[in-house]
């Protein structure tokens, strides 16, 4: 090999250089692809393999799904499905449980445990008409924000992300939309979409949603990995009550801002009231419905709470997405086989409901609520296991998630296998204990509120 | 950000010495095998930095594993027909 250039190998060399630079340059668009992707006013720019589709992955029978009474969730409605006896000594167990397991020196119930745990949920109210501290802009001698519904979805998108939002997506209201609004919500006030009246108001008795509210504003807010993967002692589920205080937060704000250029939000006036969330969600592409018969995001995974507002103010609707997640939900049982209480099905996606908690009318794999309840009764916690080791309950630092996310949402040949890869190397643990010591959580260098705010946004 | 540039430089010097040293002579398959060899090591190495920041310390061990041994093997693969190479060119001379 020659030690020095003559001028053809140097332009050989060159030559090499420059075909180099094409390959990149050639790979350049990909990443572009990925970074630039969307179409789709107001959502934030996805990879290339979250596809936007007309119908959600999962299948829903329109003509079998009606307004829902909140009141028959497990949630509310826990003493429908128990008798009399069973219920007390439930609510009973319920109640001590968490003190009990502290005092037999359960790893992950110390005194400091319960008080993170029972202190993360502390922070704003929430209602249905939210806070009026925001003037209007008649009040301020101001003219009410105008633009297209594009510009709308986008205002919002930027509000909510600063306000504490992690994804923010818009379904409009029609004949079949409108049906996933509750009849009832969980204090017992019916939801009444009146077609006579053009301002919102809450009664004694009713909440009443204008019919020209035609839009809903869907959002999520992160839970941490790190927080969840402790589950499901105190520990773990500090993390859902910190999110559900955010979402309140979100939700207040978001009225307020929308009440201050000029317009509403109707939100939810107490945890789980106005809507089916995931319902929400999923139609406006935050995600896709999954085995947890919750929503699993692209971004995050289940590791979200979804959180919704009816408005008027005209926005550009989103649509649903294909990521592969439905369907790699069909070979992966990971969620089903850990939950302690058998409470989450182990077979195909099928109408077929498992009691009264269950709506129906979409074809997804519905759980045993009761079961489920009862389970948290007895650890004196929300659980959360099932969140926890879902494999798409994963940081996104390693460029693996990406690679692997990115194989789900293209074929479904190896989701059996990686499924059970996750499995053996995410959730090594026993299926109702912690994935990691709640011990070492106190030790950890946590980031705010245990999340990484940049996951799934390109900009800071 | 410097652990790129440390790479890129000791490939750098790499190439370098394999282009100086005259005696090694590598077809165009064994410079796919040492590509996709180099490509396995970077997987593995950024793979495992970024699982330990996760404080995911068994996946890191695990991706290490999975992304380096192949990457060992090709490496490896390479040597061995430089080595054979040479024992020829050695035999041929003889």
């Amino acid at each position: 090999m020659p030690s020095s250039l003559n001028r053809r190998e140097f332009l050989r060399d060159m030559g090499l250089l420059g075909a180099g630079a094409a390959t990149v340059a050639a790979l350049g668009p990909i990443e572009a692809l990925g970074e630039s992707w969307s179409d789709q006013a107001g959502i934030a720019p996805r990879p290339p393999w979250v596809r936007t589709v007309d119908i959600p992955t999962v299948e829903i029978d329109w003509d079998f799904i009606y307004r829902f009474d909140e009141r028959n969730t497990v949630r509310r409605g826990w003493s429908k499905y128990l008798d009399e006896e069973s219920f007390k000594a439930v609510q009973e167990l319920n109640s001590t449980s968490i003190y009990d397991l502290s005092k037999a020196d359960k790893p992950g119930y110390s005194t400091r445990d319960i008080a993170l745990y029972r202190s993360s949920g502390i922070g704003a109210t929430q209602s249905f008409l939210g806070p009026d501290s925001v003037a209007t802009p008649e009040e301020n001698g101001l003219a009410p924000w105008t633009g297209t519904p594009e510009e709308a979805s986008e205002m919002i998108r930027a509000a909510l992300r600063a306000f504490g939002a992690a994804t923010v997506g818009f379904v409009e209201l029609d004949e079949n939309t409108e049906k996933l609004i509750y009849a009832i919500d969980p204090d017992g006030k019916e939801l009444v979409i009146s077609e006579d009246q053009d301002v919102a108001e809450e009664t004694e008795t009713q909440r009443i949603i204008p019919k020209k509210a035609r839009w809903v504003i869907v959002w999520t807010v992160q839970m941490s990995q790190e927080g969840m993967t402790r589950s499901p002692t105190p520990v773990g589920a500090a993390t859902t009550a910190m999110a559900y205080a955010i979402g309140r937060a979100t939700q207040s704000r978001l009225q307020g801002f929308l009440r201050g250029i000029g317009y509403y939000g109707l939100g939810e006036a107490q945890t789980n009231a106005l809507g089916i969330a995931p319902g929400f969600g999923v139609l406006a592409g935050l995600g896709e419905l999954s085995r947890l018969n919750r929503m699993i995001s692209p971004e995050y995974g289940p590791m979200v709470r979804v959180f919704k507002m009816v408005t008027n103010l005209p926005v550009a609707p989103t649509k649903p997405i294909d990521a592969g997640i439905y369907n790699f939900c069909k070979s992966c049982k990971t969620c089903a086989t850990y939950c302690p209480s058998g409470s989450l099905s182990t077979g195909d996606p099928s109408y077929e409901t498992q009691g009264g908690w269950n709506r129906g009318g979409v074809k997804t794999w519905y759980e045993n609520s009761l079961t489920c309840r009862n389970y948290w009764a007895e650890v004196g916690t929300n659980c959360g296991i099932c969140f926890a080791v879902c494999p798409f309950s994963v940081k996104d630092r390693a460029l693996i998630h990406q690679m692997v996310k990115g194989t789900i949402g293209t074929t479904t040949i190896f989701n059996g296998a990686l499924a059970e890869l996750s499995r053996t190397v995410y959730s090594p643990g026993k299926m109702d204990e912690p994935q990691k010591d709640p011990e070492e959580w106190w030790t950890l260098d946590y980031s705010e509120y245990g999340v990484n705010s940049t996951q799934g946004h390109g900009d800071a | 950000m410097l652990f790129w540039l440390i790479l890129g430089l000791l490939l750098g010097a790499g190439a370098l010495f394999i282009q100086k040293r005259g005696n090694i002579k590598l077809a165009w398959y064994d410079w796919l095998l040492l590509a996709l060899a180099l490509l396995f090591f970077m997987l593995a190495i950024s793979n495992y930095y970024a699982s330990l920041e996760e404080l995911e310390t068994r996946a890191a061990s695990f991706l290490l594993l999975s992304f380096g041994l192949p990457g060992l093997i090709l490496v490896a693969i390479v040597g061995i027909r430089i080595w054979r190479g040479r024992q020829k060119a050695v035999e041929a001379k003889a």
